[in-house]
This record gives structure tokens, sequence and C-alpha cells, in this order.
């Protein structure tokens, strides 16, 4: 039965949908980034690659040492009596030194920050981090992910409720099993589908940055010094991608509960819409309010929350308390006879 | 095999469908005739257990449907008014599916078997949204006979079908009528004349009677008339009696007309047919009558 009701799921108007999608996600993925920065990313990026792999002592030893030599730099002045060739030296450093200051100002935060880590027993590393930090800036569900996924399964589950739904009604397992398959079908297909469009952001990210350190503790990003889990920068992209699973199964219920409660695909879409984008309005409006319910949030990143590992299993939780109702909704309400 | 439905109503907010309707059927054809809104796929569905009955209870051999569930379903062969197949899924496929809903053993052989019989193997690979009528049709009783049904519920199966494609159609239920209880919703009296052993009369979700096509003609015995008049009093005729047909040949009528009385003093007495019972029952409120 599973293979019928994909066959169902995936029309050839669905895969034309899916190709569209894909092919805009990954154009959006390969488009310049924006980064929300004051100082030259690629000062920035040079001591990175210099830090890089450096002990906490060296890296002191190193940082210590360049702080030195900015402040010598800076203060530097051209007197007559240097020779010509002094003063060309003291006006390069200078400008150097101007170049590298905004930079190091941030790398000099971020050392002053591995101190404070390393008080507290953690161990944060050195790598070039503003990439990474694009990559995991999470703001919760990809809303043109779960309207197209809602696009596709509010169709899937009102045909059937439509003209053939007596025929399946009528037959031995075109109840609870039926709709059981059904929603199992839906949510495998938008676990797919999530999974895929994550994987394809990945390998977007892998192509354009090369990035490195993938088992780096995730709070070597200040970002990410709330997170109270060790976890490294792979671990916490699983978990990222695990919510956005998370938050497609939801979209899907939600979508099949409507369509199923309501029967006309028509209406069915308006409330799917408008149930999915109420959250986002919310989140427009009351940004700080709404991040508590992404991933970013609840791990701490982005928001000035002190949340810890409890919330982040209660969050959890929640959606999965959310998605075991949805489910139970839907098939009674689908075995429900007038 | 005996289904019975025991004071059955069924009703929609303050619309009565169904009113205590009570009847017994066992192996052989019965068609529900009735006119439009008068519950016949009110009926059928709650036969088919896809409703539920607001009162009384429906009983196949002396247990409750809803006692029998699922092996009650497994029983059941439904065509309904207009199936709505997946238009991108094949003949073949549609067929397929439904077996794997049925719960049908060897799937494959039987599905090929019904293509066979309802003359779609040659283009069981076409998508079904490409289907003409009469193929859907013949795609939904396939799909209705999977598991080899002990009820047959046939809603209107014939509407809409050019008249090759109903005399087809006709043939193949009388072919697949053996061992089975066939309950066929129409109101095109020429697809149950030749083949139904009973005729249930619906009327605003009341049973009129039950009777076998000859107990229903008989009954209009001295009701039906025949009567040749000159052509200018055709119009007179047409609004004074209920007349089923007329022809006209030169400056004469031939009217069939149904009257308790003979309506004009040279009418002959004929017997009634299938046509004129419809017309006598459902004369003032049908609009579909042939």
């Amino acid at each position: 039965m599973t293979r019928y009701e994909f066959s169902k799921l995936i029309s050839p108007v669905t895969v034309v949908l899916l190709m569209i999608l894909f092919a805009v996600r990954i154009f959006v993925s390969f488009l310049p980034r924006q980064y929300d920065i004051a100082y030259s990313k690629a000062v920035y990026k040079e001591y990175m690659k210099v830090l890089e792999g450096k002990t906490a002592t060296e890296a002191a030893e190193y940082i210590e040492a360049e702080k030195a030599w900015l402040e010598t730099a800076l203060n530097a002045d051209v007197t007559e009596d240097m020779t010509l060739q002094e003063q060309f030296a003291v006006t390069e450093d200078l400008s150097e030194a101007q170049r590298k200051t905004d930079a190091f100002q941030a790398v000099y935060e971020k050392y002053l920050y591995f101190c404070e880590q390393e008080e507290k027993g953690r161990h944060p590393v050195f790598f070039y981090d503003l990439d990474w930090l694009l990559y995991l800036d999470d703001d919760g569900p990809d809303w043109l992910l779960l309207l197209l996924l809602a696009g596709i399964i509010v169709p899937y589950f009102t045909n059937d409720c439509g003209k053939i739904h007596s025929m399946l009604f009528c037959t031995g397992y075109g109840r609870k099993k039926l709709i059981t398959v059904k929603l199992a079908v839906a949510a495998a297909f938008g676990c797919l589908i999530t999974i895929l469009f994550n994987l394809s952001d990945a390998c977007c990210f892998v192509v354009q940055s090369a990035p490195d350190y993938y088992n780096a503790p995730i709070y070597s990003m200040q970002t990410f010094q709330n997170c109270t889990w060790e976890l490294s920068l792979t671990e916490y992209t699983m978990l990222k991608d695990t919510f956005h699973v998370l938050w497609s199964i939801a979209a899907i219920l939600v979508s099949a509960l409507l369509s199923i409660r309501y029967k006309n695909a028509a209406f069915a879409a308006l409330l799917v819409v408008a149930v999915i984008f109420i959250p986002f309005l919310i989140g427009f409006m009351l940004p700080t309010a709404f991040r508590t319910l992404s991933i970013g949030g609840s791990l701490g990143g982005h928001t000035p929350l002190q949340v810890t590992q409890p919330l982040f299993a209660w969050s959890c939780l929640s959606y999965c308390l959310h998605i075991v109702l949805l489910w139970i909704g839907c098939i009674k309400s689908w075995c429900t006879r007038n | 095999m005996e289904l019975r439905l025991e004071n059955i109503s069924k009703h929609y907010g303050s619309k009565r469908a169904l009113q205590s309707v009570s009847l017994s059927v066992s192996e052989g054809i019965y068609a529900l005739l009735g006119p439009n809104g008068a519950g016949k796929t009110t009926m059928m569905h709650l036969i088919t257990d896809v409703l539920t009955p607001t009162g009384g209870r429906i009983l196949y051999n002396s247990q409750p449907i809803e006692t029998l569930g699922t092996s009650y379903r497994e029983k059941i062969g439904f065509l309904p008014q207009e199936p709505g197949f997946y238009p991108h899924f094949s003949g073949e496929k549609m067929l397929r599916y439904f077996a794997c809903l049925k719960g049908v053993s060897d799937e494959k052989t039987v599905c090929e078997a019904l293509l066979h019989q309802t003359n779609l193997w040659d283009c069981r690979k076409r998508k079904v949204g490409g289907y003409s009528g009469g193929m859907k049709r013949r795609l939904g009783i396939a799909i209705a006979l999977l598991g080899n049904p002990e009820i047959l519920v046939l809603d209107e199966p014939t509407a809409g079908l050019d008249p090759k494609e109903r005399i087809r159609f006709r043939n193949l239920i009388h072919q697949i009528s053996k061992n089975r209880i066939v309950i066929y919703s129409t109101h095109i009296i020429s697809d149950i004349s030749s083949i139904a052993d009973r005729i249930i009369l619906l009327k605003n979700g009341m049973v009129e009677c039950v009777k076998t096509p000859d107990e229903l003609c008989s009954m209009l015995s001295g009701k039906v008339w025949e009567a040749i008049v000159p052509t200018e009093q055709s119009d007179t005729l047409l609004s004074h009696h209920c007349v089923t047909g007329f022809t006209t040949k030169g400056n004469r009528s031939c009217f069939r007309i149904i009257s308790d009385q003979k309506p004009v003093p040279d009418a002959t007495e004929v017997s009634a047919n299938l046509e004129d019972v419809y017309l006598y029952y459902f004369g003032g409120d049908s609009h579909d009558a042939i």
C-alpha cells in the first residue's frame, strides 16, 4: 500500500514543483552572502588562519605580541631624525595597523571570551567562523519549504476525501490502516524533502566556503556561548536539521488534519497558509519572543535568553507531543462517519 | 446470504433522507428505483457502511454490520455514482491499489482476470485521466468486483454512458450477478427492466414497495391505454393525462396514457411496462424519467 500512496503523492505536478523549488534554493544559496560585521572579513580570516591549531598558550603569546605591535604601530610618530627608510617603515606599519585594528579587536574579544571559557573548564578552538555563523544562523523553519509541503499535502488528502472517499472507506483496509499509511508516507516525504533541502544547503556551504574544523565545539563561536551542551559544529548542524524535520512533520500533520476536516482543497490550503504564516507574522513583529521557538533560540544562539538543556528538552518534547496529538486527530477525523 | 435493514433512518440536520426503511434482500439483482433526492445514494452509503444510520440497524446474516466491521466491508463491492479516480494512475495500477486495500491475495492474477472480464486489458497501461466515461465505469466495476464480494452495490452506474456502453455494462452486470446480492440504483428504467429480479421503489426517503418487474407491471393492469386521436387533440390529452409516449403519423397521433379510467372513448387497454410504473409512482415529482 505504501508504494501506491507514494505514487499518489508524487504526481507529475509535485515533481515539477519540487524541481523548481530546488533550483531556486540552489540559486539563492550561491548568491553573495551578507556579513553583518564592521571589520574586514579578509583580515579576520588572516588572523584566524594564523591562530588555527595553536594551543591556548601559543595563541595568547601571539595575540599579546600582535596587540603590542598594533599599539606601537598606531602610536608611532615620524620624526625628523629618522632616515627616509625608517620613515617609510613607520608609515607602512601605521597603514597596516589601521587596516588590521578593527578585525584584531574582534579577535581580541574572542580571545578574552576563550579565556573565560578556559576558566570554566571548556576548550574552545580558533578557526575561521564567519561562514559557519552564516550557515548555522537559524531563525526557525524554512517558510517556503513548509508552504510547498502544505501545497503538496493538502490535495493529497483532500482528493481522497472527495468522490473516491466512499470507495476507499468501504474497503477492508480503507480506514485506520489507510490513514496511518497516508500519514506515514506524508511524514516520510516531508522528512526526505527537508533532509534534501538541508543537504543542498550544506553542499552549497561546503562548495562555497570550503569550511574546516567540523568537530570544533559549538561554543567556540561567541554567539553560542549560552549553549550548555558540548556539541561539535557537525552535531549542532544535525540537531538543527532535526528540528527542521520536526517542523516539517508538524506542518504536514496540520495540513493533513485541516484537509481531512474541511475536505475542500482551496479552503484547507487557505487555512494552512494562515496557520503557517501566523507564527511567521508573530516572529516578524516580536523577533525575540519567536526565536525561543527556533533551534537557535532553544540552544542559546542569537538570543539574550539563558537557554539551557531542560528548555531544549522541553521544546523537543513539546514538538513530539504536538505531532502525536495531530496524528491521532487525523486518524479520528478520517475514521469519523457522518 | 441475507441483508436486512431494520427501521433505518438517516437525517442530515433537519433533512430526512431516509425514514423508517425496513427491507430484506437476498441473492439476486435488486434495482433501486426513484427520482433524484429519493434517498437512493444515502441508502447505498448506509449499506456499504460509509454512513452510520441515525436510527435503526443493518444486519448481514443476522449480525449487525457495525459489529462485523472489516469482515463485513471485505464482502462489499461498491461503485459510486462518480468514482473520481486518480488521473495519473494507469487502469491496472488503480485496480491493484484497490486490491491492496481490499486485502486481495494473489492480486496480480485477480487483477488480470478482472481486466479481461471488463474488457480493459488492452488499455490497462493508459492513464485513467484519458479514459472515456464507459471505460471508467468498467474500471469501477472491476474494482467493485475485487475480492469476489457477496454484496455488490452500484450507484447509477450507467449515468452519462452512450447506449452501446450501457448495453455492454448491463450485460456485464447480468454476468456477474450469480451468487451475490446486487443492489443497482438507477432512474434509467431500460437498464433494469431485463436484468432486475426485484425492484425497490423509493420515494421521499421511504420504500413504496419491493416487487418483481412482472408484479409491478401487473399492478398497473387496466391503467395503461393507447389512444389514436387527431393531432389537433394532442394538446388536450397532454395537459389532462399522464402521457408516457406518443408518435405522430400524418394528421393522427398515437398516445400511451396512464389513467385510472379510459381517457378517450376509442382508447384500448395495453399491458404496462416499467416506464409506466415509474411514471405512475413518480410522475408527479420526477423530471428525469425517460
